[in-house]
């Protein structure tokens, strides 16, 4: 093996987040806290740098012989995870402090995590994916129980630890039997080493795909394997919530479809998969979003939802020249829009009580317009109302799904989605046509204003000019 | 054409000045006072008249066969097969209805100057009036059915807007809404008409439609169709059974216009409309049938409601109905121009007629109002009598009409009605002859008795109010004696060559000959006019003058005889009289066959259908959506094993899934 | 640059939306003045284009822009007008300086109202002028948004449930029409394009089976059906328009109502001929019972709103029954009547507005007598009933007479019936102006209620002239549909 193919800085933005995270560790040890006002710009800036090299990375060819590539979905991977991991430091950092949340770990632990999620998005083969996955699921798991003095939250980290792990079996499990049926790890040539192979080890290669997608499925919590998501979501830190509901996701779905382009040659065999989950995802997800009545489940069943719809766009999988750019879009608008949202409930409702009741939305438009506005636009946005970026994330995975010939499955989903459309308004009615109990204007920080205000401009753009962001993933100039 | 005169502008000035009296007065006319406003509305009806008449005089110059000239101004709707067109036809038949119209119209004008003078909003009034004219003007002189239907549908609106004149009564309001939907009723055929013409001949042009059915068999099933449905739309204008409901109730508007729109004029569109398709009805046996038997049946029937009212204006509203019928007789017996004859006389007396109703009203009116009593009803004949002294020339014109329409000779009533008797008779329909004969008899007792109980005997009011009357402003009495020597001479234009002694000829049906002559190129042998034998016809004559007769020496009897005859007389027949004082209760019967049902369905349609069943539908979504969505909050348990064993199932099933494809 | 006056007609209205955004909400004065300006200046704008189109090929496209958006996808921005388009078009700009002039006695923050209105004008005008079909999508869904807030905020007291549902229903309707047309584009190859959404290419080129046809045109129909609205998915009109504000109803019944008439005749007629045949006797059924059904249940109304929304839905079926007619009279009949429509009914729902504002109440029976004190409102008031009852001599006779001679050849039977709704039309309309302005003016609230101002007049005045000029002299506006029809159906026949 000659070092030209180690081409070291493939793996840049993973390395940039661990430096950070360690930098956080390492302030946090020097000066005790008396930094912490920093901590957050630190943070920032690494993102920053990192999402830079994401979508501007210096090299195109795969490194560490063949374990990272950066392929547009890595591209896209990288991009939205670091996006959101900045919208949190940018508009979450009032939260942090009002909660106070241990800054540094806090911080670290998201760095680290984000490494797991980059390295996800980027594997390569399936070590790559499975030491990614474990690092993202443990800095996840710490993150979700840091509010160690609430004991839903530390439920919520029992859970998402036990049946994270799990998930993480099946996923060890299916590597193993796809290492055996195709004789190798390198996800690109897993396809033509099943079919090379031949005979039984495409029964053997089909079981441990299912295995694999299964812990995939998991991550990217779609039913049957969601049940985590609500509880997780719902009573860990909500800064916490919407770095999970968004990070892991997208680099989930980055090495998800990475994983099943390569697997194309036998996709009529596990496709069903797909369609039966994606089925159970949306309809499952949208219906009990429905009945929420505390935002931060409706938002988690969201979530839940969209995971839906992502796995509708890698149907058309098996089509030849398809490069799944239904989900490569999708990526930065999802997690454009998901982080604020979260972050807006936090901050809403605190006014109400930290209860995350819906009624707290009452009169929003009168007592903070700029954030109402903000929200009813990322609202818009989640239900796919055109010319926001939802729309069009939409539009693409429904094109995909009717690409595969999967008409019924787009009807399902395309009906449940305007299920979805009535839970989002509702937010909107409330903080619209609802008048307040008290009118007492509702001051929200600078931070969480630019967050939002971006990620709604972030949307619109996207929705008006797709191509741009379509170019950068594929390395075409503007 | 003849040198100079410009037909095609003479004919647009008929319609169109009226249009800008109307224009004027509605932006102006508060300005000029009520004298003004009704000068300027006058003059341009008058203007009308003016050039109708030169117009006649032109045409006499012309060759028979020439007397018929179209002109289009612009087009109007163009697209796909449809092409309409702005244009105007001349003819002696529109011409004929040009010339009575704007002239009746123009008296009628300067007697309202007088009558509505003191109206408040008189420029309205008169904005209204001008604007019927426009809209009669243009119905008749429209060079195909599409213009014709423009002023068709003007007149009945500006008739719905002036019987609703004194609109805060809401009686009033509702009657003329009552007006205009029952002529949209009749509309609604006179547009299937069209289409079923258009559909067939591919134009809705006279001339166009003339030549397309020249290829129809007397008696094929479109132009029946087409003729049975342009019917119904004559049958809502002019007022025929069973759409004839409208106009008794019409009386709600102010009395000059009763006098114009629904005795004069409008109500006589319909005849114009069938003369007009008069070789479509030719071809339709069936249909001319069915326009004789309710002809002679509306004629009967509605003299029989006359012989009771008390009000003075309901009695000429019955009145007219069934003269109309009369006319409608006349043309179902294919006799067209018979029947236009009767339309040119019946204008004469029955608005004379009308005229004088209002200058009594006027006067009773104007002594009530002296003595400050607001309680007793100036149209109740009951209330009035021995007016004859107090108003002399009203009195002497009224009997001018009176005589005429009960068909004495030599008033011009006799020689139209007549004429028509015979004309049913002799083409074999004597059923309706006999019909037709008892309503002439019936017509000439409660015409009298209108005329005994209006002006003769003793004033039944305070004797101390009697003094209050005098005779009306010259410009009500104009008009009225101009009408009744037109309604007296207007016989001999038209007299039957039975007595034509000096052989003047038959002035009317030579003028009016071009326009049916090319009906009965068409082989329809029964729709010229005939002569049967004259000594039958002059037979026939002075049996029906013995009839009117009988029906004035009746009425004499009962109401210048012994007081309380009459009253024994409606003891005698308690049923009959209860039935014929409520008009045969046909209102009611409308109400609860028609107007009750239609409002249960509507109230049906509205709580039902839109709010159980479709509406049901759509929440229904929503409500099974939000079950749904509450019925899965249960698969969140929150118990940790639950989860775990939902995994393993899930990733059993999806083994299955696969493996077992 | 005639090329770039659609982008201008339909982008102009976002930028003065943002322009009215700087003005100072507290300044009315102000923000009156630059959105009456704003709005003159859109309609000035879209001047050129009546004055420009070329109506010898009023069958062709014209003013047509067509440039990249998103090639990767197929996805073009191509716009262009035919006829039909150019008058929906202008109906739209004709209607904003109106419904601008008609909103300045608003009192709750009737700058964000009036910016809306801008953005909805944007939504309407593309929808008209798209010929790529996710563009034409994309402005179809835009519309929903500023109406649902017009109906959510300015709206009456039901206005939360019937702005919701006004959403719901419509993008439930909507969304499989977005399927379809992804359907389409991925089972058309266009030679040297491949897969595209271009209205042209695709009417060119898809080919499909009828039985494919069948769905795609149902989920077309569904669509186009809810926005029109045709009988039985017709109940979200009658709550939108009655919490409606009074722009909000007028551009509702004028522009929005036409976007499903207008789609059913650019898009689901000419792609689905085969369908359209197959389906015809449920469509015009559905269309005639529109009519009549709409005409009943506006007779026992007691809600003057109310009452002129169903009356929108009898309309509408006109409307209906004509495209279906599958003649050029009737067709020309039916685009000639979308623009009636929306000239009558908005001039009735201003009315209703007017005295709305003066009593607060819509309801019928708080009226009576008006007619004494407000002359003029009641002279506008019957005007506008008249031309909607369809009186010759007014725009709604023209349209009416040329759908059902248009329709009466092909459908004798259903025609026959539907033309009961114009004696009907009659009945409640009338009824409904004698019991608001005749009679005695009996409730002492009524007495000494303001006629209508010089501002209401110049409300009233354009539309007035409007409909006395199509009533006349249809013909210009005739010359411009009857070709784009024509096309249509040749279009129709040929596929």
């Amino acid at each position: 093996m000659d070092l030209s193919s180690l081409n070291p800085v493939s793996l840049l933005p993973e390395m940039i987040l661990a430096a950070t995270g360690l930098l956080m560790l390492v302030v946090n040890a020097i000066w005790r806290g008396r930094a912490d006002g920093s901590l957050p710009l630190l943070a920032g800036l690494g993102a920053l740098m990192g999402l830079v090299f994401s979508l501007f990375p210096l090299t195109r060819e795969s490194g560490y012989f063949g374990s990272v590539v950066s392929d547009p979905l890595a591209v896209a991977g990288r991009t939205g995870v670091l996006a959101a991991l900045l919208l949190l430091l940018l508009g979450g950092g009032s939260y942090l402090r009002r909660r106070a949340l241990p800054l540094a770990e806090t911080l670290g632990l998201a760095c680290f995590s984000a490494v797991g999620m980059l390295a996800l998005a980027s594997a390569g083969d399936l070590i790559t994916v499975f030491l990614a996955v474990e690092t993202l699921s443990l800095a996840l798991y710490a993150l979700a129980g840091l509010l160690g003095q609430r004991a839903e939250s530390r439920g919520a980290a029992l859970t998402y630890f036990l049946t994270g792990s799990f998930a993480s079996a099946f996923l060890l499990f299916g590597m193993a039997l796809l290492f055996a049926a195709s004789g190798g790890l390198e996800i690109a040539g897993l396809g033509a080493g099943v079919a090379r192979s031949g005979g039984g080890a495409e029964w053997i290669a089909l079981g441990g795909t299912v295995m694999i997608m299964t812990g995939f499925l998991f991550k990217v919590g779609a039913v049957p394997f969601h049940s985590w998501v609500p509880e997780v979501y719902g009573s860990s830190p909500t800064w916490v919530s919407a770095w999970m509901s968004t990070g892991a996701k997208v680099a989930a779905f980055a090495g998800f479809g990475r994983l099943l382009l390569a697997l194309a040659p036998q996709s009529e065999a596990w496709a069903p998969v797909l369609g039966v989950t994606a089925a159970a995802t949306m309809v499952l997800g949208n219906f009990s979003a429905l009945a929420q009545t505390n935002v931060k489940r409706m938002l988690a069943f969201s979530a839940v939802a969209h995971a839906g719809y992502l796995l509708l766009g890698l149907l058309a999988v098996g089509h030849a020249g398809e490069s799944l750019e239904a989900v490569l879009f999708y990526l930065l608008p999802y997690a454009l829009l998901n982080v604020p949202l979260f972050l807006i409930a936090a901050h809403v409702s605190r006014a109400g009580g930290g209860r995350y009741q819906l009624d707290d939305y009452k009169g929003l438009a009168r007592r903070a317009p700029l954030l109402a506005a903000r929200l009813a636009t990322l609202l818009l946005g989640l239900a796919g109302i055109p010319p926001l970026a939802g729309f069009l994330g939409k539009l693409f995975v429904f094109s995909a799904a009717i690409r595969a010939g999967q008409m019924p499955l787009a009807v399902l989903g395309i009906l449940t989605s305007v299920v979805g459309v009535y839970y989002y308004l509702r937010l909107v009615v409330l903080s619209y046509f609802h008048d307040s109990k008290d009118s007492a204007p509702l001051e929200c920080d600078r931070g969480l204003t630019l967050a939002s205000g971006l990620a709604a401009l972030g949307v619109l753009v996207l929705g008006v000019w797709p191509e741009l962001w379509l170019r950068v993933t594929q390395g075409i100039g503007l | 054409m003849n040198d100079g005169f410009n037909f095609a502008l003479a004919v647009a000035l008929i319609p169109l000045l009226p249009l800008g009296g109307a224009l004027l007065n509605g932006l102006i006319g508060r300005r000029l006072g009520a004298k003004g406003s009704g000068a300027l509305a006058t003059l341009a009806i008058l203007g009308s008249f003016l050039s109708a008449v030169a117009i006649f005089l032109q045409f006499q110059q012309l060759p028979e066969e020439a007397r018929r000239l179209s002109f289009t101004y612009a087009t109007w709707i163009h697209s796909g097969g449809l092409s309409v067109d702005w244009s105007l036809l001349l003819d002696p038949l529109s011409l004929m209805y040009s010339l009575f119209i704007s002239g009746v119209a123009t008296l009628i004008h300067l007697y309202s100057i007088g009558y509505m003078g003191q109206d408040p909003s008189f420029a309205r009034y008169f904005a209204y009036l001008n604007l019927f004219c426009f809209s009669m003007l243009t119905l008749v002189l429209g060079g195909n059915y599409l213009v014709m239907f423009l002023g068709w549908e003007g007149v009945g609106l500006c008739s719905y807007l002036l019987i609703g004149f004194w609109f805060t009564d809401p009686a009033k309001a509702s009657a003329g809404k009552k007006a205009f939907v029952v002529n949209r009723i009749g509309d609604f055929g006179f547009l299937l008409g069209l289409f079923l013409l258009f559909t067939h001949l591919g134009s809705l042009d006279y001339l166009a439609l003339e030549q397309g059915l020249a290829g129809f068999p007397v008696g094929h099933w479109l132009p029946t169709a087409a003729a049975l449905l342009l019917f119904l739309g004559a049958m809502g204008k002019s007022a025929q059974i069973p759409l004839y409901v409208w106009l008794p109730d019409a009386m709600a508007g102010p009395t000059p216009v009763s006098a114009l729109i629904h005795a004069a004029t409008m109500v006589t569109a319909g005849l114009y409309m069938i003369a007009r398709s008069h070789v479509l009805f030719s071809l339709a046996p069936a249909a001319l049938l069915t326009v004789a038997v309710v002809g002679a049946a509306t004629a009967l029937f509605a003299a029989t409601i006359g012989l009771v009212q008390n009000d003075i204006k309901k009695v000429l509203a019955y009145s007219t109905v069934s003269q109309l019928g009369y006319m409608f007789l006349a043309m179902g017996v294919g006799a067209y121009g018979v029947g236009l004859f009767h339309v040119l006389t019946h204008a004469f007396f029955k608005a004379l007629l009308f005229l004088g109703a209002g200058a009594v009203i006027h006067a009773m009116h104007h002594v009530y109002h002296h003595v400050h009593d607001h309680q007793r009803d100036p149209q109740d004949m009951r209330n009035m009598g021995g007016l004859k002294a107090k108003l002399p020339i009203t009195y002497w014109t009224f009997w001018v009409g009176t005589v005429a329409i009960a068909g004495f000779p030599p008033f011009s009533g006799f020689f139209s009605k007549d004429e028509i008797l015979w004309q049913a008779f002799h083409t074999g329909h004597w059923p309706l002859w006999l019909m037709g004969l008892a309503a002439a008899g019936l017509t000439s007792f409660y015409m009298f008795r209108l005329l005994f109980l209006t002006f003769h005997g003793r004033y039944r009011g305070p004797e101390a109010e009697a003094k209050h009357f005098h005779e009306n402003p010259w410009v009500m009495t104009l008009p009225l004696v101009v009408l009744a020597v037109l309604s007296a001479v207007a016989g001999f234009w038209g007299l039957p060559h039975y007595l034509d002694f000096a052989h003047l000829g038959n002035r009317f049906q030579e003028f009016l000959a071009p326009v049916f002559h090319r009906g009965s190129d068409l082989a329809l042998r029964h729709a010229a006019v005939s002569h049967g034998s004259a000594a039958l016809e002059a037979l026939l004559a002075l049996v029906s003058v013995a009839v009117a007769a009988l029906g004035l020496l009746e009425a004499r009897r009962l109401y210048l005889g012994k007081p309380g005859l009459a009253e024994a007389r409606a003891k005698a027949h308690p049923v009959l009289h209860r039935r014929l004082m409520n008009k045969w209760f046909v209102d009611e019967l409308y109400e609860s066959l028609v107007v009750k049902p239609v409002a249960g369905i509507c109230e049906f349609c509205y709580k039902q259908v839109d709010g159980l069943v479709v509406e049901g539908m759509v929440n229904g979504t929503g409500r099974l959506c939000g079950w749904a969505g509450s019925g899965l909050r249960h698969l969140q348990t929150g118990r940790l094993a639950h989860y775990l064993t939902a995994m393993a199932l899930g990733l059993a099933l999806l083994l299955v899934l696969v493996f077992t494809r | 640059m005639t090329n770039h006056l659609l982008p201008l007609v339909t982008f102009f209205p976002l930028l003065a939306m943002l322009v009215l955004a700087l003005v100072p909400a507290g300044r009315t004065a102000w923000v009156k003045g630059t959105a009456l300006f704003l709005a003159l200046a859109e309609f000035a704008f879209s001047l050129p284009l009546w004055l420009n189109f070329d109506r010898a090929t009023g069958g062709a496209y014209q003013f047509v822009v067509q440039a990249e958006w998103m090639p990767r996808l197929g996805i073009g921005f191509h716009m262009g007008v035919d006829g039909i388009s150019l008058l929906l078009v202008l109906l739209t700009t004709f209607l904003l300086p109106i419904i601008v002039l008609a909103a300045f006695s608003l009192e709750k923050s009737l700058k964000s109202y009036l910016m809306l209105f801008f953005l909805m004008t944007t939504g309407m005008v593309g929808v008209f002028a798209s010929l790529d079909l996710i563009l034409f999508y994309v402005f179809w869904e835009l519309v929903l948004i500023p109406m649902y807030f017009l109906i959510g905020i300015w709206g009456g007291q039901r206005r939360i449930y019937a702005a919701v549902k006004f959403f719901l229903y419509t993008m439930a309707g909507s969304v499989l029409m977005l399927l379809a047309i992804l359907y389409l584009h991925w089972n058309t190859l266009v030679p040297e394009v491949g897969r595209t959404f271009d209205l042209p290419l695709l009417l060119e080129h898809f080919r499909p089976a009828a039985g494919t046809q069948l769905w795609l045109f149902g989920a077309f129909a569904l669509a186009f059906a809810i926005k029109v609205p045709m009988f039985p998915v017709h109940t979200w009109l009658p709550d939108a328009h009655v919490e409606a504000p009074t722009g909000g109803s007028v551009i509702l019944a004028g522009v929005l109502l036409k976007m499903g008439t207008y789609g059913f005749l650019r898009f689901a007629l000419p792609l689905f001929p085969a369908a359209t045949q197959v389906l015809l006797p449920l469509l015009v059924g559905l269309a005639v019972t529109g009519v009549v059904f709409g005409a009943l249940v506006s007779i026992v109304q007691k809600d003057m709103k109310k009452l002129v929304a169903y009356s929108s839905v009898s309309h509408l079926g006109f409307v209906m029954l004509g495209l279906f007619s599958l003649n050029v009279t009737g067709m020309s009949g039916a685009v000639l009547q979308m623009i009636n429509h929306g000239i009558s009914t908005g001039a009735l729902f201003l009315a209703v507005g007017v005295i709305y504002e003066r009593r607060h109440t819509r309801m019928i029976a708080d009226f009576g007598g008006l007619a004494a004190g407000m002359p003029r409102y009641a002279l506008v008031l019957v005007f506008f009933v008249l031309s909607s009852v369809g009186l010759p001599g007014l725009n709604g006779f023209v349209g009416e007479f040329m759908i059902l001679l248009g329709s009466f050849p092909s459908q004798p039977v259903p025609t026959a019936i539907a033309t009961t709704g114009v004696v009907l039309a009659a009945v409640y309309l009338l009824w409904m102006v004698q019991r608001v302005l005749f009679g005695p003016l009996a409730n002492p609230k009524n007495q000494g209620l303001a006629d209508l101002g010089i501002r209401e007049m110049l409300v009233f005045a354009p539309l007035a002239v409007l409909a006395v000029w199509i009533g006349v002299q249809p013909q210009p506006f005739l010359d411009c549909i009857n070709p784009a029809v024509e096309a249509t159906l040749d279009l129709m026949r040929n596929r």
